[in-house]
């Protein structure tokens, strides 16, 4: 029973449909201890279908998901989940502290307030995410990129060995943003991240290796695109369209690679 | 004025109305938070459904209207659970297929000709003792189960994804919370009318929303605004012999109205102090 730890997250060969629709086709994705692994693609493509298959809220119907070398469903409590937070009402009457605390959600206690070392943990977390000041407000009273960071601390709460987040930056200015994926880059020295992005640009100086999802699943292990990402992100197409010499530049730009990054490495 | 108190009916409709509002400011603070005006509405109107039924049977109706409604409800619950896009048409149908079902039954009862507007507006100030106590009981259950599930609840109404993530029963508690709505719903029904519980219910909640950091403290308040508002009701129903139920919503919605206008001077005021 030696041998080394099973990688964070292990898909292999995913496929999933909705109603027969299918959203991933033939998806492998391997996952290790320190990264920083930015998921992006065009909407609709599957990135949000992908996370919630790392999480167990959906069930592929072909291949498999192994996270820490289970079923996902088993390891829920190991993992931080923190959904784009538009899903969430904004004018919710709630504190910040409370939003923190239900990350204790399916510990298995069942009390009306929350015990002391809970709420010991919470301010812990929300001092690990610059927020300690701000525990009494109102959700809603804060600016956009605390209320992402609020979020962010109730998935660091349960001391979560892995952290999934769609879409973080989506409500903070493009500044922010940037900030946001600084301090991102931080957290994940204590637990490897795999996060949905719709601004590469932005997340491209910290995260560790990147993933292009748009029905199949391109790979690079290294923070840029891939010239084969970009022409299926954006479609290079024949000749005279002049956006493709653009792309084809700025693909070199951004040091992308001839012909490497198919599957997982 | 205080001499009304000395009436056991004004006595007996100052109990329901408030309690009604314990149960309302509950519920209500869950309905309106959850989004679910419209579906509390379906369930309130589909209630008639269970009173059709109990007079066309010739069964209790109280027991009936619970029975079918809580049914109704685990139905819209179903169309619900996983999503709440596109429940409102389904919500919809039941509302009215609900209603019709009530209206068609009661005219093929022989003999009976019951009022509809009873039924619309209630009748707060000929309650009888024993329905006093029966609200007493649906407060209690209410609250012991708030207070059981309160933070599932919360996690639930604020953000269900997450919730699921973590191992929450979302689907069970989905069922669980409507059928409470439900429950809730049909007993005050039969007290102070639909009417006056779709105002109670929304109302009170929605002010009570704005001013509080959380759902617990959402829940106290709008039941103390239910409270006022049921008594500053019954007492202009008394003063100026007006209809009981209207009254309190009159009341209520005076109270709404001028609690907008506030908000929106404050705001206003505030933007005026800001420029220099």
């Amino acid at each position: 029973m030696v041998g080394e730890a099973p990688p964070v997250v292990e898909l292999s060969h995913v496929g999933f449909a909705y109603d027969g629709e299918p959203v991933l086709e033939d998806v492998s994705l391997r996952m290790g201890k320190g990264e920083f692994v930015a998921v992006i693609g065009p909407n609709g493509g599957g990135k949000t279908t992908l996370l919630k298959i790392v999480l167990g809220l959906l069930t592929p119907q072909t291949g498999t998901v192994k996270v820490f070398g289970r079923p996902p469903a088993e390891v829920r409590r190991r993992i931080g989940y923190a959904p784009q937070h538009s899903e969430g009402p904004s004018d919710f009457p709630v504190s910040v502290l409370d939003v923190v605390l239900m990350g204790f959600l399916g510990t298995g206690r069942a009390r009306f307030r929350a015990g002391r070392d809970e709420v010991e943990r919470a301010m812990a977390a929300l001092r690990r995410v610059g927020l300690d000041g701000q525990a009494k407000r109102r959700l809603n009273a804060l600016s956009g990129g605390q209320q992402q960071r609020a979020l962010i601390a109730r998935a660091l709460v349960c001391d979560p060995e892995l952290l999934v987040l769609d879409e973080p930056t989506a409500s903070i200015d493009p500044y922010g943003a940037f900030c946001f994926y600084e301090f991102l880059s931080e957290l994940k020295e204590h637990a490897p991240i795999l996060t949905v992005s719709h601004e590469l640009s932005l997340a491209a100086s910290r995260i560790t290796s990147l993933a292009f999802v748009n029905r199949t699943l391109l790979y690079n292990a290294e923070p840029r695109p891939t010239e084969e990402m970009l022409s299926l992100a954006y479609g290079l197409h024949d000749a005279s369209c002049p956006v493709d010499g653009f792309l084809r530049a700025m693909g070199r730009s951004l040091g992308a690679e001839r012909r490497d990054g198919e599957g997982a490495p | 004025m205080i001499e009304m108190l000395s009436h056991e009916f004004m006595q007996n409709a100052i109990y329901a109305g408030l309690l009604a509002a314990v149960a309302c400011g509950i519920i209500g603070s869950l309905v309106v938070v959850n989004r679910m005006v419209f579906l509390a509405g379906g369930v309130a109107h589909a209630a008639y459904g269970g009173v059709g039924i109990a007079y066309f049977m010739g069964w209790p109706v109280m027991p009936s209207a619970v029975g079918f409604t809580l049914g109704a409800s685990m139905l819209m619950a179903s169309a619900t659970s996983r999503s709440m896009a596109r429940s409102d048409t389904i919500v919809g149908v039941l509302w009215a297929a609900g209603m019709a079902l009530g209206i068609l039954l009661i005219d093929l009862t022989p003999g009976y000709n019951v009022d509809l507007m009873s039924f619309l507006f209630g009748s707060i100030l000929t309650v009888p003792r024993s329905d006093i106590w029966i609200m007493v009981g649906l407060d209690a259950a209410l609250l012991v189960l708030v207070l059981l599930f309160y933070r599932d609840f919360l996690a639930l109404s604020f953000d269900r994804e997450f919730a699921r993530s973590r191992g929450a029963p979302v689907e069970a508690l989905h069922y669980l919370m409507l059928g409470m709505t439900a429950v809730a719903v049909v007993m005050i029904i039969s007290v102070v009318g639909l009417i006056l519980v779709i105002a109670l219910v929304t109302i009170p909640a929605y002010m009570a929303e704005v001013h509080s950091r959380s759902l617990a403290g959402m829940m106290v308040v709008s039941s103390v605004l239910s409270a006022f508002f049921c008594l500053a009701g019954l007492a202009l129903a008394y003063r100026f012999d007006l209809t009981s139920g209207a009254s309190i919503i009159a009341a209520a919605t005076v109270c709404f109205l001028i609690w907008r206008v506030g908000i929106r001077l404050h705001r206003l005021a505030k933007g005026f102090g800001r420029k220099p």
